[in-house]
């Protein structure tokens, strides 16, 4: 059930806040938003996700330098034997704060939206790409593995070629491409959010430019054919769902204790409630029991639309996901 | 500038193609894949052009891994036919100046 791939992640955003405003943020983070979540509670929750059986915490936000208790954080997820990862802007990196999660994290990705100028109008900022370079050296000097996570337009498919020189040329191991998701502060730019055809030439490109650069770079792109999606579901469906990691990945906290499967802002419908007020044990078996049967329908209805749409055609698995499920549970 | 505009990112992408990649595009020979339509545009001198191959339910993935093996790669979408099981699909392409269908 589900789209499960070999790792089951948490995906946690312990605050809006952020250094930058950017015009595409999922989650409306900025420098004035002051929501977070407090660090024994991230402990209690990452303890208990692990024992639900997730293996990889994933810190997002708002940007994850700008949560002080930060480390912790990532010792807890640690201590219970959890993989780290972590999505940064990038500018928000210093030597003090680096030092502070080093032998703690496994991995910083650090997004970019494109070509300097491109990246500089996303971003809202002149100049951010120029001062992207000292931080990412100092990422890659400090032996954290870096990825770079790059959002796909409807405008830069092009782009990617690029991408992938500056990966290279950075020392990245992991190139991301991620479509533009059309909420929070970017609910406006629906437009700009890629369609088919563009994701279709993001696959192909992504195809050929792994081949071409081999494994000195892991070049990963979240959309995926109808067939190859409906081959993962199919997998994940001989299974009967034991635990909500079996059903469930990402599993998504947000910075107001609100936890959701799959996305950022996924339909409340199928919520799992608030892990301020009850324990992410009692919150996945409830979610078990009364969720878990809407779920599992719009997960078929959504194999049945990934069959109408026919096996060739690429999607963003995630967004369509958002579409089928939408105000559709019981 | 505003999105009607705008040029897709795939429409840049196909751009980047010459008339010697044109050349080895509309050159490709595999079984179970027919070049069914070609249009080329830059008329006297053509520099891109686009068209759709016919391609077999089995001969898909080894065509779009021949595709692969190109240089470059222009603006390329697939479409299933078929009502009910798939009997072949679409592979349409757009390549060099052609940036319009």
């Amino acid at each position: 059930m589900g789209f499960i791939r070999s790792a089951r992640i948490v995906q946690i955003h312990p605050t809006r806040r952020c250094n930058l405003r950017c015009l595409h943020c999922y989650s409306d983070s900025s420098p004035e938003a002051g929501d977070e979540l407090p660090p024994e509670l991230v402990t209690r929750v990452l303890g208990e996700a692990a024992t639900l059986g997730y293996d990889v915490v994933s810190v997002s936000g708002g940007e994850p330098f700008m949560y002080q208790p930060l480390p912790r954080l990532l010792a807890a997820a640690k201590a219970a034997g959890m993989r780290t990862q972590l999505v940064s802007n990038g500018l928000a990196i210093t030597p003090s704060r680096l030092n502070a999660v080093t032998g703690l994290l496994d991995q910083l990705a650090v997004s970019i939206d494109g070509m300097p100028e491109d990246h500089d109008r996303m971003r809202a900022q002149a100049g951010a790409f120029r001062r992207l370079g000292d931080r990412l050296a100092m990422v890659r000097d400090s032996g954290i593995t870096l990825g770079l996570v790059f959002t796909l337009t409807m405008w830069n498919v092009h782009q990617i070629e690029w991408a992938v020189e500056f990966a290279l040329a950075s020392g990245a191991q992991l190139l991301q491409i991620h479509p533009l998701e059309a909420s929070g502060r970017a609910a406006g730019l629906a437009d700009d959010v890629p369609d088919e055809i563009e994701a279709s030439a993001a696959l192909v490109e992504c195809l050929r430019l792994q081949r071409a650069v081999g494994c000195q770079l892991t070049i990963q792109v979240d959309v995926a054919t109808c067939g190859g999606l409906r081959q993962i579901m199919a997998c994940t469906d001989r299974q009967v769902p034991l635990r909500i990691s079996d059903a469930v990945s990402p599993l998504v906290i947000e910075p107001d204790g609100t936890c959701v499967p799959l996305e950022y802002g996924f339909p409340r419908d199928y919520a799992l409630g608030n892990v301020s007020e009850t324990s992410l044990h009692a919150l996945a078996g409830r979610w078990m029991e009364h969720v878990l049967p809407a779920f599992a329908s719009g997960m078929t209805r959504m194999d049945a639309r990934l069959a109408e749409m026919g096996e060739g055609v690429v999607v963003n698995s995630y967004a369509l996901a958002r579409e089928v499920l939408s105000g559709a549970a019981g | 500038m505003s999105a009607r505009n705008k040029l897709r990112g795939s429409d840049l992408l196909a751009q980047r193609w010459t008339k010697q990649d044109l050349a080895k595009l509309i050159d490709i020979e595999h079984d179970g894949v027919n070049l069914v339509e070609f249009f080329p545009k830059g008329i006297p001198d053509p520099d891109g052009g686009w068209g759709t191959w016919h391609v077999k339910p089995d001969a898909l993935l080894k065509f779009l891994g021949t595709l692969l093996k190109h240089d470059k790669i222009p603006g390329v979408w697939v479409f299933p036919k078929g009502i009910g099981p798939v009997d072949g699909f679409d592979v349409g392409f757009q390549a060099g100046s052609a940036r319009e269908r």
